[in-house]
């Protein structure tokens, strides 16, 4: 016969009540997220779409999400974010993620950006459209991805799935547009910047070197431009240097120039040393683990899309 | 002394014309954007109004015997899509009016909504779920764009009430705008009861 120990009894009862606590003490360090304490790893690192600092999903669901926001981002110009996270400033995904949209201007020029938003302890979700999708993702459609891939994950406490699941089908949507290609706007602004920017320093240079001839060819006697080369002798010659005195007749007044000019050897300056600049060999930012932090377009958000309480 | 004199007097004037001008460069601009987002807002309200009378029809055919709130939503709408409010002429009445009768179509839609509640077979059809999914997604959009004018608003009232933007308002004829307040019966608490 099993006799009770009241004693192991008595530190069961300690036991849970001190558990209970702790429970309590955690619920009430974990941050409640506003949109000026919510950390966005996008910023440091453009592969990085998931923002999950309490990590409520697994690594594999964030690692999934943001294969499929990158494809989404690199494919179709679809700015998008998904944010998990367990407490929310006003309990309300809709106003957060607006707030968050108006804060960094997710999306490009044509707004095509994209929330996925959810609180896991306040049970709020939604996913928020920027306005350049609100023709490709109607509050309609939004409203279906919710109700047939996320709500039944989301009543059994099935984050990951519930997340993936929204993604991959919303993703799928986009997938069926034509209207949305990538385009990156702000490369091809920097081209043409650089362009203009040559083309103006090459038309400077130019003038300065015709400005130079120009210049060269004026008597300093009357002012016209009108000298020529008449004669040169040659005074000293080293190393493919050679210097020499040359005489210019003004063809206006018959005024004598003398000038001292120096010329190259046209292997002169390859000669010697033999310090030869070979290209190449550094790696661009594009190689493992070089990727750099994501930058947001200012895209414009009106409150489109559908959510939700579970 | 008088070449200074004259000197100071046209520095002065230089001075008070850039002053001016900016000024009213500033407050044209600010009143654009409050016409602008004004605009938005009559578009949401649009949205909702031409959400409507699909939303009529599908409950209809679930729910006909209602025909008394469904009359009171479809009337609410006519006459709120009647008022239309110039943005350079946003007087305190006009928006009040305005206001009103959009909000008299909220709570319409509201007790629509309410009894949709009583009917299993409607609440699970699909397109109704989609045009009440249409539906909290414009009155979002409606909360936004109320949000935003107000904003801009705010900020064409600053440039026209502080100094010494104030005195080139009142040279130039611009007045401060009203703003949109709470809805009307928002300050009531609802009342729950569980007879």
């Amino acid at each position: 016969m099993y006799l009770r120990c009241p004693k192991i009894d008595e530190m069961k009862q300690r036991l849970i009540a001190l558990s209970f606590m702790l429970c309590f003490a955690i619920s009430m360090f974990a941050t409640v997220y506003t949109p000026d304490n919510l950390p966005i790893p996008y910023l440091q690192d453009e592969r990085r779409h998931t923002c999950n600092p309490d990590g409520i999903l697994s690594q594999e669901a964030v690692a999934h999400i943001d294969s499929l926001l990158y494809h989404a981002e690199h494919t179709y110009g679809v700015q998008a974010l998904c944010i998990v996270v367990g407490q929310i400033e006003g309990e309300d995904a809709f106003s957060f993620g607006m707030d968050v949209s108006r804060k960094y201007g997710i999306g490009n020029k044509q707004s095509t950006g994209l929330l996925f938003i959810l609180s896991t302890q306040d049970r709020s979700y939604y996913i928020l459209t920027g306005d350049g999708l609100e023709g490709l993702l109607p509050d309609a459609i939004c409203k279906r991805i919710e109700n047939h891939h996320m709500l039944p994950y989301l009543r059994e406490g099935d984050w990951d799935n519930a997340m993936t699941q929204a993604i991959s089908m919303t993703c799928s949507y986009l997938d069926g547009d034509e209207s949305l290609k990538y385009e990156e706007e702000e490369d091809d602004e920097l081209e043409l910047g650089l362009l203009v920017f040559f083309l103006i320093l090459g038309m400077g240079f130019a003038g300065i070197v015709f400005y130079g001839i120009y210049q060269s060819t004026r008597c300093p006697k009357c002012g016209a431009h009108k000298l020529q080369r008449q004669s040169s002798v040659l005074i000293s010659k080293s190393k493919g240097v050679r210097k020499k005195r040359v005489t210019y007749i003004c063809l206006s007044c018959g005024h004598l120039v003398h000038r001292m000019e120096t010329e190259y050897d046209e292997n002169y300056w390859n000669s010697g040393g033999g310090a030869t600049i070979i290209g190449g060999g550094g790696r661009s930012g594009w190689g493992g683990g070089g990727f750099s932090g994501g930058h947001f377009g200012g895209g414009h958000f009106s409150g489109g899309g559908a959510g939700g309480r579970f | 002394m008088k070449k200074i004199v004259l000197i100071v007097v046209v520095a002065l004037a230089v001075l008070g014309g850039c002053s001016a001008s900016s000024a009213y460069n500033g407050m044209v601009e600010s009143e654009e954007a409050v016409t602008t987002s004004w605009s938005n807002v009559e578009t949401q309200y649009q949205r909702r109004a031409d959400l409507i009378p699909n939303l009529v029809n599908t409950v209809k055919g679930y729910a006909a015997h209602e025909s008394q709130t469904l009359e009171a939503v479809v009337a609410a709408r006519s006459k709120a899509t009647q008022i239309t409010v110039d943005p350079t002429n946003l007087t305190p009445e006009k928006l009040q009016e305005y206001q009103e009768a959009q909000g008299a179509v909220t709570s319409a839609l509201g007790r629509l909504l309410a009894i949709t509640e009583n009917y299993p077979d409607l609440k699970a059809n699909e397109q109704f779920q989609e045009l009440q999914a249409q539906l909290e997604g414009t009155e979002n959009r409606i909360a936004v764009a109320r949000k935003d004018f107000n904003e801009t608003v705010q900020n064409f009232n600053l440039k026209v009430r502080r100094f010494p933007g104030n005195i080139w308002a009142g040279i130039f004829g611009f007045d401060a705008k009203e703003k949109f307040g709470a809805e009307a019966g928002a300050e009531k608490a609802p009342t729950v009861s569980f007879d």
